[in-house]
């Protein structure tokens, strides 16, 4: 597991950590089952307040993305693929939208934009 | 969440000075940053729960005892570290500390002298040829020493050097990965806390300003600035310290949430404070 | 509450050292001169023995630290009587035993210590320091270590004064049964202190009328509740104290 935190950014630390959590988790960087480091040794090693990972752990678990067994500490929880897979759909299609505006704003035709498209997907092959 | 500490409307009244009506608890398990400006109550408050004064009227319930019934139940379990460190002058650093062992029953020698070591301290050494820095290391050592689940340190690190102070954070990082544990400190170097404090309490002029988690302060808290023509009597009952100057204003508000919803993004800009930043505005505040 | 009275000793090793070294140095020429002179210094001496821990204390703060560590505050006060009641009754040991061993060792100096001095007179010292003691730890505690040893002159006299002036009113209370010289309805035993000039003798009185045993208890139960008042003056002082 991975997380950078950044004391400058916009972001509170909490929900740094759990973005990073969960794109790990997206990616498959993080599996089922696997353990994450208790709260306080999560702190300790990122220099930070006991609190602060905790309420990142709640989120995380209010969401659904970690199970915490008391007594045993927190692991990645059984994601529900179809849940993942609408998730990463769901950061797709906002980046679309994104593209979409900014298209419109600059008057690009949708012809145009689909062209991009294609050439694009053809590339990444 | 039990309280390791708990403290109800203490009051201690000194001829120039008093505090008023202090309550705030710590919970096991975390980390506690006492702040504010010099004279402001900070050691009042330590020397209150140590019993070196007595209080005038309220309540402070250590291990869920109270501080003077149980006071020497509770003072066995507790690590103290002071501003300025009671010991023999004339006396070597071991001599002290045997003074000082012999009446804790949980004393671990080992243990002492591993912290002696990884502190860089000479136990044969006089205690009045060390510098302010090793006094208060010498302090430590003796206070982790002995199984407390307590510490209580009162400026600890003013005149170390910013190497040790990082090891002293991680010291204390490390205590509390034992849930049983806490910790409670005061400074007026509020960058220590920034790190490592999982609670704050901001105590200015005998009264407690805010007592919580740092992580809430530092999101509920920012400085505001603007242009002057924002300002007028109710929105200035939103700042503290307004301080205006040739092409603006700067503020601190603890109303983030609604300064940004009164003002949007575009007309003013919030910045997230520091805690050094909310000691500034708030000791220059009159009062807003 | 015996490791916190030996504390004082480790921390006053050096100058305790040095007192004790200082009177048995001091000592032959003074018992040559007087008893009286050489008793009335080891008082002294015995004084400031007690009190050099309390010295060394009162510099450091370190009164701080022991309210600090799990000790009950009544046993630190406890422990300050209990170091200086050591002192004492080591300084007061030592000086007769230096005297014998001069006697023993050094003839020439014609000292004759044991034809010099009574029980009575070792006692009456012993019992004034003790006195004096007494009076002084309350003081130190309630106004420090510096302005004790100020005043401290006077408490002494004062003490010289009240203690004989004490026992010799609980005596005239019942001139009777306890008068002790001839001089008539006021007989008092101060008249006859203050004419002899000898505090050594005025114990060697009673006990002369009374026989040892009941003046010695007297005396002694008289110390204790001294002593006593004097501790629990000290306790309440001691809580009350903030630092």
């Amino acid at each position: 597991m991975k997380i950078i935190i950044s004391n400058s950014s916009e972001n509170p630390i909490y929900e740094q950590i759990t973005n990073q959590i969960k794109s790990q988790i997206i990616n498959g960087d993080l599996q089922e089952g696997e353990t994450l480091p208790s709260i306080r040794k999560l702190a300790s090693e990122l220099g930070i307040s006991v609190i602060t990972t905790k309420r990142a752990y709640e989120e995380l678990e209010k969401e659904g993305f970690i199970d915490t067994v008391g007594g045993k500490g927190s692991f990645i929880s059984r994601q529900n693929k179809e849940f993942l897979r609408e998730k990463k759909m769901k950061v797709v299609e906002e980046k679309l939208a994104e593209a979409v505006s900014e298209a419109k704003m600059l008057g690009i035709r949708f012809k145009d934009l689909n062209e991009m498209l294609s050439i694009l997907y053809k590339e990444e092959e | 969440m039990e309280n390791i500490l708990e403290i109800k409307s203490l009051k201690k009244v000194y001829n120039n000075f008093t505090l008023k009506d202090v309550s705030f608890n710590l919970p096991y398990g975390y980390i506690m940053g006492l702040i504010g400006p010099n004279g402001a109550g900070k050691t009042t408050i330590i020397k209150l729960i140590m019993n070196l004064i007595k209080r005038n009227s309220g309540e402070i319930k250590v291990f869920g005892k109270d501080n003077i019934k149980s006071e020497v139940e509770i003072k066995s379990k507790i690590g103290f570290v002071y501003d300025i460190p009671p010991f023999y002058e004339h006396l070597s650093l071991s001599q002290n500390k045997a003074i000082v062992s012999q009446f804790y029953s949980d004393w671990n020698d080992q243990l002492f002298g591993r912290y002696a070591k990884e502190f860089e301290i000479n136990l044969k050494s006089k205690f009045k040829t060390l510098s302010r820095g090793m006094k208060m290391k010498f302090q430590l050592a003796l206070a982790l020493s002995h199984n407390a689940y307590f510490i209580i340190l009162d400026e600890p690190t003013s005149g170390l050097d910013p190497v040790f102070r990082r090891e002293l954070l991680e010291i204390f990082s490390e205590l509390i990965q034992d849930e049983k544990k806490a910790i409670l400190f005061s400074t007026h170097i509020t960058s220590d806390l920034e790190r490592i404090a999982d609670f704050v309490t901001f105590i200015k002029d005998g009264d407690i300003v805010f007592s919580e988690s740092k992580d809430l302060i530092l999101e509920s808290w920012g400085i505001v600035k603007g242009g002057k023509e924002l300002l007028g009597t109710e929105v200035e009952s939103l700042f503290h310290g307004i301080r205006k100057h040739e092409y603006g204003f700067e503020a601190l508000t603890p109303y983030v949430k609604e300064i940004k919803q009164k003002f949007g993004k575009t007309t003013v800009s919030i910045e997230k404070p520091t805690l050094e930043d909310i000691m500034f505005f708030m000791t220059n505040s009159n009062g807003g | 509450m015996l490791r916190l009275s030996l504390k004082d000793f480790k921390v006053g090793k050096f100058f305790l050292l040095i007192n004790i070294g200082f009177w048995t140095i001091m000592s032959p020429a003074l018992l040559v001169m007087s008893v009286d002179l050489y008793f009335l210094l080891i008082t002294l001496g015995a004084l400031i023995m007690s009190m050099i821990p309390m010295s060394a204390e009162s510099r450091d703060n370190t009164e701080i630290l022991y309210i600090s560590l799990p000790i009950n505050r009544r046993i630190i006060v406890f422990s300050r009587y209990m170091s200086s009641f050591i002192s004492i009754f080591v300084t007061f040991a030592w000086s007769v035993l230096w005297a014998l061993i001069l006697d023993k060792y050094l003839p020439v100096l014609n000292i004759g210590i044991l034809h010099r001095i009574s029980l009575s007179g070792l006692l009456t010292f012993i019992f004034f320091t003790v006195f004096v003691i007494s009076i002084l730890i309350p003081i130190i505690i309630r106004f420090g270590f510096m302005f004790s040893i100020t005043i401290s002159i006077f408490v002494t006299a004062i003490a010289a004064f009240g203690f004989t002036f004490g026992i010799t009113y609980l005596i005239s209370l019942n001139k009777d049964l306890f008068s002790l010289t001839n001089q008539g309805e006021n007989g008092m035993l101060l008249l006859s202190i203050v004419k002899s000039k000898n505090l050594i003798y005025f114990l060697g009185q009673i006990m002369n009328r009374y026989g040892n045993t009941i003046s010695i208890i007297t005396i002694a139960a008289a110390m204790a509740l001294v002593v006593f008042i004097s501790i629990k003056i000290s306790v309440k002082l001691f809580y009350r104290k903030e630092f």
